[in-house]
């Protein structure tokens, strides 16, 4: 009975901390966005802004993703427990955040939270939030289990994992043939549900090649890394495979004739639909064979 | 014709690294011939015993040759050495042999596939000749040396003064002897058990097709019945 008693306290206290941090996200909400107009002690209207809403709340359940793998260590008491929680709570907490203030520093550079969310209410600005917001709360877990108590290991990884993000987000044009600013200056919703499926499928990757066990930091970024190539090497050829089996035709050319248009900038929601789905089926399906596959002692080891 | 260049040296560029980083050909010494035994087998006496030979891969193979250092005044020493497609198929019939010895004496050595222990056979510091009742002379290790017959896998085998004698002919004319009656190398009658009981041999298929499809379609069976308790609970 008694270990039932402190299993149900600790979980009250897991649920009292989401509370707080997100608490703790709303103040930082309008520190980092000082221009929004809503504070600490106003109510929030989400019928009025649907992308303010779907942005805030992406955040937050980002921050239920990021401790959606916390562990419990009670070997040496309960105090110790809770406290050993809070430290790496804490510290998930506020990498969640970092990351997120460094991602859209790298992709949305040229825009502004205020002028996107709250005054042109984009929809598309909004899902692109929500999928930084899953996408680094998904790397995150995996780093938070990873680097276990050492907080030296989890700066590590962190850093270690913004490079790869980094350099994932630089490949949207080479993946896509959307233009990402001006169709974002245009609110485009193909544009951001493409890079919805490109950006959660790096996600899947990259959190999968993050997802070995740490022995040594020197043969964990090579392993890292090795995956990261393989899935480089494999991710084409299902891109290529799902074009070739169900005859996905790129229209995007035609498309842009029958609207007598000059240019990609008006692209219509299917063919971002097909971008970033094509691409996250395919991330998807990578991450299924770059895992851990048993070879049994087919190829020994020593 | 660019992303095929691209895609080729990303495929290269992985291969090469992971195999620059694999820990298997790291730790793994690469053995061209026997002539490399010398240089990388260091102290005497000293013999070198094929204990497995084996290939790891599908459609590119891995050659790897298991030996057993037996020192003369230590423990003895396993090593897995990676090889080459050549060098492995002239091992194959030398599975349970000596591929090298040095002597202690002059620093002798030799590369030429003989029993094992044949380094002390012979030599009066670790044993001696001794008449059996049937006439022969048979070698015995002195009692220090006594661990030597389990070391080098002779079970009950006894050197006799013409297995000697055969040893240093074949040595002289370089040409491997596998005992009086065949008894050692891979199909020898002692030795051919390290061969059967590899544990990195890839053991022939013999069962046909559609029992193995079988497997798809059979239920597990127990070997230990449940308790009447149990199937009452």
């Amino acid at each position: 009975m008694n270990e039932l008693f402190d299993k149900l306290i600790l979980r009250v206290v897991f649920a009292l901390f989401i509370c707080l941090t997100l608490l703790a996200y709303r103040m930082v909400h309008n520190l980092i966005y000082p221009s929004n107009r809503t504070n600490l002690l106003q109510k929030f209207y989400p019928s009025k802004n649907s992308a303010e809403s779907l942005h805030f709340f992406a955040r937050l359940v980002g921050i239920g993703i990021v401790f959606s793998e916390f562990s419990f260590n009670l070997d040496q008491g309960f105090l110790y427990a809770v406290m050993d929680f809070f430290i790496r709570a804490v510290a998930g907490f506020i990498v969640y955040l970092v990351s997120l203030y460094t991602v859209e520093s790298i992709v949305l550079y040229n825009f502004d939270y205020h002028d996107e969310i709250v005054k042109r209410k984009s929809t598309a600005f909004a899902l692109i939030g929500l999928v930084h917001a899953l996408g680094v709360s998904f790397i995150l877990k995996i780093i938070l289990s990873t680097a276990g108590t050492s907080l030296i290991v989890l700066l590590f990884l962190w850093l270690f994992a913004l490079v790869l993000i980094g350099f994932a987000t630089k490949t949207f044009p080479l993946m896509s043939r959307l233009s990402f600013n001006r169709l974002l200056i245009q609110r485009s919703n193909a544009l951001a549900v493409s890079y919805f499926g490109f950006f959660i499928g790096w996600s899947f990757i990259i959190a999968s090649a993050l997802n070995v066990p740490l022995t040594q930091i020197k043969w964990y970024a090579i392993q890292v890394v090795l995956k990261i190539l393989l899935s480089l090497i494999i991710l084409p050829i299902f891109i290529k495979g799902l074009k070739l089996i169900f005859a996905l035709n790129d229209d995007l050319n035609n498309l842009v004739k029958e609207e007598d248009q000059q240019d990609t900038t008006n692209i219509e929601l299917g063919y971002g639909v097909y971008e970033g789905a094509t691409f996250f089926t395919a991330c998807f399906l990578t991450i299924v064979i770059t895992g851990k596959i048993n070879f049994s002692n087919f190829y020994p080891s020593f | 014709m660019n992303k095929i260049s691209l895609y080729t040296l990303l495929v290269l560029l992985f291969l090469g690294l992971s195999k620059s980083f694999s820990p298997t050909a790291q730790k793994t010494t690469f053995v061209q011939n026997e002539q490399v035994f010398p240089g990388l087998f260091t102290g005497a006496p000293l013999s070198l015993v094929l204990v497995d030979a084996f290939t790891a891969g599908f459609l590119i193979k891995t050659y790897y040759l298991k030996l057993k250092i037996v020192h003369g005044f230590k423990q003895p020493e396993f090593i897995i050495v990676r090889t080459n497609k050549s060098f492995y198929k002239a091992n194959q019939a030398n599975i349970g042999m000596s591929l090298f010895r040095r002597y202690e004496r002059n620093n002798q050595e030799s590369t030429t596939p003989l029993p094992p222990g044949s380094l002390y056979v012979g030599d009066p510091a670790f044993g001696g000749w001794k008449y059996h009742n049937s006439g022969q002379r048979k070698w015995h290790f002195h009692r220090v040396y006594r661990h030597f017959s389990r070391q080098f896998f002779w079970g009950d085998y006894q050197p006799n003064y013409e297995f000697y004698e055969k040893i240093k002919i074949h040595m002289k004319n370089e040409t491997p002897f596998y005992g009086l009656n065949g008894e050692f190398g891979t199909e020898g009658s002692i030795t051919k058990s390290l061969y059967e009981k590899s544990p990195y041999r890839v053991k022939k298929n013999t069962e046909g097709f559609l029992d193995h499809l079988k497997m798809y379609i059979s239920l597990p069976v127990s070997n230990n019945p449940p308790k009447k308790e149990e199937v009452k609970g």
